[in-house]
């Protein structure tokens, strides 16, 4: 089976591309987030680690969720983040994000789509807790993952 | 069973002086963080706040560590970092100064070896010094250089070493230094690395005042079911209990729900699979994330699937409830991973039985099943034994002894729900 993931934090300003979401709107993980949304005073005590943590770690059960159903192999795996970057991104030094990625499956290629600064921003409040998300470190780390990892990588 | 223990110090706080050219965490204990540091600013000694950031603060300290004769230490002072001999130290009398040692990283074994002995050699009057070792360089350079981070713990762990890239032997030298410079923060010390290597970043916690309070409950909802938890290690007897309650409840014509809220599937074998990956020597730190993905997946059912049944249902029966997650945390970590603050939305159970149940004995049920997990073993069910009777002494929880038999059982939580009920006038 021939895998293939697509980086991209805002896919919808491309509404021609076809993919598979592994963070759906209206999935458990988007209804769980929606749900703490008004708990302000609970989310501040808890530190961004943890939002980005459950984040990944999503990423990775999506993808064996998938794996499951006979993945469509002309829809790539969308996701809006490479969760390493995201930690990059947020300045923790201590997360679990490699070994995470460790257990994804392999993808036969990978595309980043990089975006403008507001992009990055919407879809970290889409997809995660209002973050303190910097972008430049964000790029800066997810393009060392690419070049690293051999990604084809489009520019805004 | 302390979920927490405030662990600021004076360390701590001077090492809070030298974070201070980031952000404290946001909460609402950043104030009280904040006014502590002004009050002692003001007792003790002007302090002097860096202001610099604090990875090109040790980039300086790192450069100028480089090449020291071991045994120099470094002062740190009115936004200035001065080199002093041991011997000088001694003669230096400022209160309000932070006093490094660094230890070389190319061969720490060697150099932590050579500076013990010479702290022996030296007497107490260096030993008292205050002294905070230090390994500038040890988490690797900047990523700015596309260098690799070498640590996995927290910023506020400096000085602790990485669990996955130094040796046992570093460690325990480690240990003998902080025990020979700071006798009175040993244990703290060792409590702080374990939960670091874990993964738990107790000095964030505390800034955040988790220990303090509980954390804010939902006061807003308003629900119409009745929410009855039972609860107990494997093996206790929960689901059968639970299908007579709900039997019993209906037959008075109650409408009645069940969930488990600890979910199977493709959850339960990925973070299986995350567990295995901890469950050895290395790769420590996501023994937090795997319990925190137990959580947020249970959140996310609670979102799915319980929220609306709270308004659907006379009572909503669960087959475990929040409080395992808290014995998970405890009976593990000695530690609750923020499962106190996430499940915050679950509404209060207003029956929790524990079915309390001898380990033997459960261990024996257990056998009998086609399949066990990881922590269906007489030491780990014993934890989370003992963490669930702690948590039912301190919320008032019905503890029964699950070898009662089935029907005896039945008995007492159908005439206690019945009791709870008729005091309710439902």
């Amino acid at each position: 089976m021939s895998l293939e993931l697509y980086i991209d934090p805002t896919p919808s300003l491309d509404p021609g591309r076809a993919y598979t979401p592994l963070f759906e709107t209206g999935g458990e993980y988007a209804r769980a987030l929606q749900g703490l949304a008004g708990h302000d005073r609970l989310l501040a005590r808890l530190p961004v680690s943890i939002f980005l943590e459950i984040h990944s770690y999503e990423a990775l059960e999506r993808m064996r969720d998938l794996m499951r159903q006979e993945p469509d192999p002309a829809a790539p795996w969308w996701m809006p983040f490479w969760p390493a970057s995201l930690f990059d991104a947020c300045g923790v030094v201590s997360h679990p994000a490699l070994e995470l990625q460790g257990l994804f499956p392999e993808f036969a290629r990978t595309t980043l789509r990089l975006r403008h600064a507001q992009d990055y921003e919407r879809a970290a409040r889409d997809w995660l807790f209002r973050p303190r998300l910097s972008v430049p470190d964000y790029e800066r780390s997810v393009l060392r993952f690419a070049e690293s990892l051999g990604w084809e990588v489009i520019h805004p | 069973m302390p979920l927490g223990v405030p662990l600021l110090d004076e360390h701590h706080l001077a090492e809070l002086q030298l974070l201070d050219g980031i952000d404290l965490p946001a909460g609402p204990r950043a104030s009280v963080i904040a006014r502590i540091l002004d009050e002692r600013e003001s007792q003790v000694r002007p302090l002097v706040r860096l202001v610099e950031d604090p990875a090109s603060l040790e980039r300086r300290i790192a450069d100028m560590a480089t090449g020291l004769p071991l045994g120099t230490t470094l002062v740190i002072r009115d936004h200035e970092v001065a080199e002093l001999s041991l011997a000088d130290m001694t003669q230096v009398v400022e209160p309000g100064s932070l006093r490094l040692l660094p230890i070389s990283i190319d061969d720490p074994i060697a150099a932590l070896r050579q500076i013990l002995a010479r702290l022996l050699r030296e007497g107490e009057q260096v030993r008292d010094l205050g002294l905070i070792p230090c390994f500038p360089g040890m988490r690797g350079a900047s990523r700015d250089d596309g260098a690799e981070v070498m640590t996995r713990m927290a910023r506020s762990f400096w000085g602790l070493f990485p669990g996955d890239v130094q040796s046992d032997e570093l460690r325990a030298l480690h240990h003998e230094l902080i025990k020979l410079l700071h006798p009175e923060r040993y244990l703290r010390f060792l409590a702080f690395e374990n939960h670091a290597l874990a993964g738990f970043d107790l000095y964030d916690e505390a800034m955040r005042g988790r220990e303090l309070d509980r954390p804010p409950a939902d006061a807003s909802r308003r629900q119409r079911a009745m929410v009855i938890a039972i609860d107990g290690i494997d093996g206790a007897g929960k689901s059968s209990q639970l299908q007579s309650l709900a039997d019993h409840l209906e037959q008075q014509g109650r409408s009645c729900i069940i969930h488990k809220i600890y979910r199977h599937g493709v959850f339960h074998d990925t973070v299986t699979d995350v567990t295995r990956l901890c469950a050895g020597p290395s790769h420590l730190h996501l023994w937090r994330l795997q319990r925190i993905a137990k959580v947020f997946d249970s959140l996310k059912y609670f979102f799915a699937e319980v929220e609306a049944d709270l308004d659907r249902y006379d009572v909503v029966l669960f087959d475990r409830y929040v409080g395992t997650h808290l014995a998970a945390g405890l009976g593990r970590y000695h530690h609750d991973p923020f499962a106190r603050e996430l499940l915050s939305v679950f509404p209060p159970a207003d029956r929790t039985y524990l079915l309390d149940l001898d380990v033997d004995v459960a261990l024996d049920r257990i056998a009998r099943r086609p399949a066990r997990t990881v922590d269906e073993n007489p030491y780990m069910l014993a934890q989370y034994r003992q963490a669930l009777l702690a948590i039912a002494q301190e919320e008032g929880w019905v503890v029964l002894d699950s070898q009662r038999g089935e029907s005896g059982l039945r008995e007492i939580i159908r005439a206690d729900v019945d009791d709870f009920l008729r005091g309710k006038g439902a």
